[in-house]
């Protein structure tokens, strides 16, 4: 019996040491030994920085609130493209925005894609009192849900809204983050290393509270409240944990990046690559999805915003990360789809099309 | 000595093995279904499958069958007489439509088998023009209006209805209305299929209960139906929705003038699905097994309160939603106090999401 025991012991130990082993991949060949560490709950690290994200954020809210807008009043080019240059002071909601230095323009990909959508919806904007039809622009109506959409039934400003999601925040926090490996991690300016200034300017691009917490419900009405990306972890990825994934990846890999834990921090890198990418078709699939309900059949309003965001959503695979599942002819086959004139995509007997891109969706992405 | 070193030795293994796959097992999707202990949850779905649901499709494709054989005889002999019986049968189809008025997923989601059987009211208009050119195409999905029970209580049953049939558009309009029985037909047909070949073995083998899985199918449908009593049934034709304007045309089965005796259907068998039929295999026991037996008291009782003062208007609702405002007033709020109980309480019990009202804020 005693003996039992005393065996027991280093066997244990053993165990655990096997466990932690075969656990951590990727074990470079440095053998130097990394200082024990904490990963904090919250992204209260000391003189972390990413007021530019949070600017560039709040601007993307102001320009899509005024693109919104659209359904009833008149909107101009001219001044879109102001929220999007940061000229002539347009921001109100945040007017420091107007003297902060930044700009939506500076960072977004395929700029003209959305100064064209900024045409199309000013023009459409002077539409917004007629109903339209299959071949012209004006509003979809359904009880009290209205929406202002074009000739083939998209929102452009959804479009923007969605689209932006990927151009510029979905791009930029991803570009960076395939960079930071290569960033400096020894020269402090300011209290912190390039690396992770880098690492801080991608997680503002997620737009959550400091103190984020995923099973919480945030209202609309909560001053400090996930935006954006940060709303969309809950309202569309709920079901593969991507609240909890990415913000626990993002903690966790600033605090080894002050270890000079390396290995963790690639770990991290690919565990939010690859889940953000996930949150972007679990997007694409809910609103690809949603159109071809049957509580949503005949309910234009409902169906063409669904297809809008899609529209958007769908998009932001350009900037996919290049260890992506999606080949280049799924991606193409998904843009097909979505280009297709909504009248035709809702109408089509059994939702081909759109059943089809679902399957695609879930079948790379395994979602369900 | 050797024996127990061995011994141990392998245990040890074993235990570390089980913590290594622990510590580095990626979690799948979890299964928030709350824990009830000695519940069997698929022989509560086996139950829903093999006793109510696919009974009920059969009901109706044997209804369906029996509407066309009357309509038949009625489009070559268009009498009054003929029009009676076609009525009679026609009631007992659309009544039994409402039992599956609540299995609106899987394979009836898959072919809209609500939206093109039951979209009320009915577009007159198109339907017109479409009898009078002769071309359309049922299967688009802007048709749902202009096909399946409302449709046919126009064509069949408006005021000047018989008349339509021996006049200069006749052949058109029958070939319309074999064109809309046989739709209901193929419809239904494919819904019940499925069923039995595939979806019935999907169906009970997911106990799960995150969105797509059978169990929040079940409550989403529940919620749905009563959303659709409070509002397209009884409340918004009452002038709920419209500052006290009302629209008696918009009812559910206007012409035939049963909308009240298919509301009180449609409830009465969304109580049936929800004690599985006093099968002791229904969400009413599941709730008992999650120890919300006082939740699954009340939500009993307010189905038979609710029926009851809906069975107290008189049909047709057209007339009664001028002359019996007190009987709608009164089964109206219980009607909200039941759906409120479902769609959050009973929701919650089973940790469903409601999701059918899926759109956001932006």
């Amino acid at each position: 019996m005693k003996m039992k025991n005393y065996f027991k012991l280093p066997l244990c130990v053993l165990a655990s040491a096997l466990v932690m082993t075969s656990c951590s991949k990727d074990d470079s060949n440095d053998i130097e030994t990394i200082a024990p560490y904490t990963v904090p709950t919250t992204y209260n690290f000391a003189d972390a920085n990413y007021a530019s994200s949070t600017q560039r954020v709040k601007m993307a809210l102001e320009l899509n609130s005024y693109l919104g807008s659209a359904l009833t009043t008149t909107i101009t080019t001219e001044k879109a493209n102001d929220y999007f240059n940061n000229t002539n002071n347009p921001f109100t909601t945040d007017a420091t925005l107007n003297t902060s230095g930044v700009k939506l323009a500076d960072k977004t990909a395929d700029a003209t894609t959305f100064t064209g959508y900024f045409t199309q919806q000013a023009a459409n904007s002077t539409k917004n009192t007629v109903e339209a039809t299959n071949g012209t622009a004006g509003y979809v109506i359904k009880g009290t849900a209205k929406r202002l959409v074009s000739a083939t039934g998209l929102e452009y400003n959804q479009a923007v809204a969605k689209g932006m999601m990927g151009a510029l925040f979905f791009k930029e926090a991803l570009n960076i983050l395939a960079a930071v490996p290569n960033d400096n991690n020894t020269t402090v300016t300011n209290g912190t290393t390039a690396m992770q200034r880098h690492w801080d300017e991608a997680f503002g691009y997620l737009s959550v509270p400091v103190d984020y917490d995923p099973e919480r419900t945030y209202a609309n009405t909560d001053a400090i409240r996930p935006l954006l990306w940060g709303g969309y972890l809950a309202e569309r990825g709920k079901g593969i944990e991507a609240g909890k994934v990415i913000f626990n990846a993002f903690l966790k890999g600033r605090a080894a990046i002050g270890a000079k834990d390396y290995a963790v921090v690639k770990e991290q890198i690919t565990i939010i690559q690859n889940k953000w990418e996930q949150l972007v078709a679990a997007a694409a699939l809910a609103y690809v999805t949603i159109p071809t309900n049957a509580v949503s059949v005949g309910d234009l309003p409902t169906q063409f915003h669904a297809l809008s965001e899609a529209y958007g959503f769908i998009s932001c695979f350009k900037y996919r990360p290049a260890s992506s599942k999606l080949s280049a002819a799924d991606f193409q086959k998904l843009t097909a789809t979505i280009n297709t004139n909504f009248y035709t995509l809702v109408n089509e007997a059994g939702f081909t099309k759109l059943v089809e891109a679902q399957t695609l969706l879930k079948t790379v992405y395994g979602l369900n | 000595m050797k024996t127990i070193r061995i011994k141990t030795g392998i245990s040890i293994a074993v235990l570390a093995l089980t913590l290594f796959i622990i510590a580095c097992s990626k979690k799948s999707a979890t299964d928030n279904s709350p824990q009830a202990d000695g519940f069997d949850k698929g022989a509560m779905l086996t139950n829903y499958a093999d006793n109510l649901i696919i009974p009920a499709y059969t009901g109706l494709q044997q209804q369906i069958a029996l509407l066309e054989t009357s309509t038949n005889n009625f489009l070559t002999t268009p009498t009054s007489a003929n029009q009676l019986v076609l009525k009679a049968t026609f009631k007992t189809a659309y009544l039994q439509y409402e039992q599956v008025s609540v299995d609106q997923f899987g394979p009836a989601e898959r072919v809209l088998l609500n939206s093109f059987l039951n979209t009320f009211p009915a577009d007159n208009a198109v339907i017109d023009g479409n009898i009078t050119r002769g071309t359309y195409d049922l299967t688009l999905n802007s048709t749902i209006n202009q096909q399946g029970f409302p449709s046919l209580d126009y064509v069949l049953f408006a005021p000047d209805a018989l008349t339509k049939f021996t006049g200069g558009t006749a052949a058109n309009r029958k070939k319309y209305v074999q064109d809309l029985i046989s739709r209901m037909k193929s419809l239904t047909a494919n819904v019940l299929n499925t069923w039995k070949d595939t979806y019935r073995a999907d169906f009970v083998k997911n106990t799960r209960s995150d969105a797509g899985s059978p169990i929040a199918f079940l409550i989403n449908q529940f919620a749905y139906e009563m959303d659709q009593m409070k509002g397209p049934r009884i409340g918004w034709p009452y002038g709920k929705q419209s500052g006290g304007v009302q629209y008696p045309d918009k009812t559910e089965g206007y012409h035939v003038g049963i909308s009240v005796a298919l509301a009180v259907e449609n409830l009465t068998t969304l109580k049936k699905m929800f004690t599985g039929n006093n099968s002791g295999k229904g969400m009413s026991d599941y709730l008992v097994a999650l120890n919300k037996k006082s939740l699954s008291d009340d939500v009993l009782k307010q189905f038979d309160i609710a029926i009851g003062k809906l069975n107290a208007i008189p049909d047709p609702l057209s007339t009664a939603l001028v002359n019996n405002k007190t009987e709608i007033e009164a089964a109206y709020r219980e009607i909200q106090i039941l759906l409120t109980l479902i769609k959050t309480d009973v929701a919650s019990a089973t940790g469903v999401r409601i999701t059918y009202q899926d759109t956001d804020g932006d």
